[in-house]
Formats: structure tokens, sequence, C-alpha cells
């Protein structure tokens, strides 16, 4: 399956997306998996109005996206598959959705939010949504660009906590 | 006074403010934003904080740096205000001296006409 990667990014489909990850890794889709993005039309076009082709995107509902995914629809073109939220992630790989490895792009400060590093802000409730996932056996590296250090996520939250 | 807030990616807002400074001396009403480790939701906070300011009752020009970027659809998102906002990608030197030079003198809409103008004629 050439799901190449999984991102887990607030911000979606942004510079750090389109400029640095798909070059670095010969991406030819970006999709995200987002229910609210692609239930608001105007929201959906903005995402996707400026992705540099030859690079495609869409948006799909997770359940959409999860179905797309069991059909083998991205097998033919190297795919990242973009998440905004770790709840969002965990309801799929509790539905079947086989993932290995995730990677942390960008959760960012707000309120009720403790720094891990300039690019991960989370909640308590955020840090149990992980521990969850860690127990799939899925690992989260932190990484925000392709030449930043990559930090697995389990081994930096049990070391500070 | 129609307002200016520069909009980018990490320290490139606070550099060509320096540098525009540099030539022009110390600018009122010309704000400075950065995307660096805000959320969406804080962003946007300190956007709107920038465009409510009372002096900036003739409306307020949004530069960013690249469309599609976080910093173009946080700008993007913004809705239903009651000042005028344009947005304007591509945020240059040539384009901000224009704006400069001219915000007290055009009306709102001559005035992103001609930064436009100005920031396309700087490319060459």
């Amino acid at each position: 399956m050439p799901i190449i990667l999984f991102r887990l990014d607030e911000r979606l489909i942004h510079g750090q997306v389109f400029l640095g990850w798909a070059n670095f890794l010969q991406a030819e889709k970006l999709v995200i998996l987002n229910d609210q993005v692609a239930s608001t039309p105007s929201e959906k076009e903005l995402y996707l109005a400026h992705v540099p082709s030859p690079i495609k995107a869409v948006v799909f509902s997770l359940k959409e996206g999860l179905k797309k995914i069991f059909q083998g629809e991205f097998e033919n073109e190297r795919t990242i598959i973009l998440f905004e939220t770790p709840q969002d992630l965990l309801s799929l790989a509790q539905q079947g959705l086989k993932i290995a490895e995730v990677n942390l792009g960008g959760m960012h400060f707000k309120e009720g939010r403790k720094q891990f590093l300039p690019y991960v802000y989370l909640t308590e409730e955020e840090m149990e949504v992980f521990e969850k996932l860690f127990k799939l056996g899925i690992k989260v590296f932190c990484q925000d660009v392709p030449t930043a250090e990559k930090k697995d996520l389990e081994l930096f939250l049990h070391k500070l906590s | 006074m129609i307002g200016g807030i520069i909009l980018t990616h990490g320290e490139f807002g606070a550099g060509i403010k320096n540098a525009l400074e540099g030539m022009m001396g110390e600018q009122k009403g010309l704000i400075v934003l950065t995307n660096a480790g805000l959320s969406k939701e804080k962003l946007i906070e300190s956007l709107e904080g920038a465009i409510g300011k009372d002096e900036f009752k003739e409306g307020v020009i949004v530069f960013v740096d690249m469309p599609g970027s976080s910093c173009w659809l946080t700008a993007k998102s913004l809705k239903d205000h009651n000042k005028k906002i344009a947005i304007i990608t591509g945020v240059n030197l040539p384009m901000l001296v224009t704006f400069l030079g001219n915000r007290e003198r055009l009306s709102f809409e001559k005035l992103i006409d001609k930064v436009k103008e100005t920031g396309q004629k700087g490319i060459t």
C-alpha cells in the first residue's frame, strides 16, 4: 500500500507539508481525512487552492476515507494521509486501520496545553489519547520538517512525566 | 488610518519590517505577526486583535508571505468582520514601501491595486 506517511498536523495542508514532506518523500497525493473540512466547501477549497502541481490533493470524511483506504484507493500513488487530531487517528485505528508509525508535525499553543517541543503542545486528555495509540502498537514520531530530528513521543512523554 | 499587518512564517515579518524601517524610519500602524508555535485559534485571536485596533478605521491590509500556507489560511478564514480587509500574498519590500507612502492619500480600493502593482513590478 503506497501510503508513505500518516501525519498528524493541526494545520493539515500547509507549507511544511506541500513543500517539505511532499518533496522529500516524492508524494503524488495529499489526502486530508477530516469531518469538519469535508463538510464545509469553503474550507475545503482553501486547503486545496494552492497545492503546487503535479501534487494532487483531496479531502474525505473519516468514514469515507477509511472505506477508500480499505478499498485500496491510494495504492497507485505515493500518498500522504493527514489528520488534525489524535482522536481522529485513534478512531480509525480502533476501526481496523493498520498504522505502524505516525508523524506528529504540529499541535500548537492554546490554553490548557503544556509544551513539549516548539511545535508540540498537549492537554492531559490528548496525552491519554496518545497512550491509547501506543497500546495499539502505533509509534508516534515528532518531526515537523524532514530535516528536523525525529523524536519518539512515547519515550519523550514517559521520560518527562 | 489604513492598517497594515504582516503575517508570516518565522521571523520573516520582523525582518522585513526591520529592513523597511532602515530605509523609511520608524513606522506606526504596521503590525508584525508570526505563526510560529501558535494553534489556529491563537493565530486567529492575535490577528483579530490586530485588525480590531481603533486607529485602523479605514480598513486593514494583511500581507502574507505565501498562498496556501497556514498564515494565508488563517487570514482567509476571517469572516463577518465589520472592517474592510484585504489579503495580499507574496509580501515584498516594494509593495510595503508603496503601502506606507500612499495609505494616507489613496482610497482603500485604489491602495490595494497600487500595492499589488508595485509588488509585482518589483519582481524583474
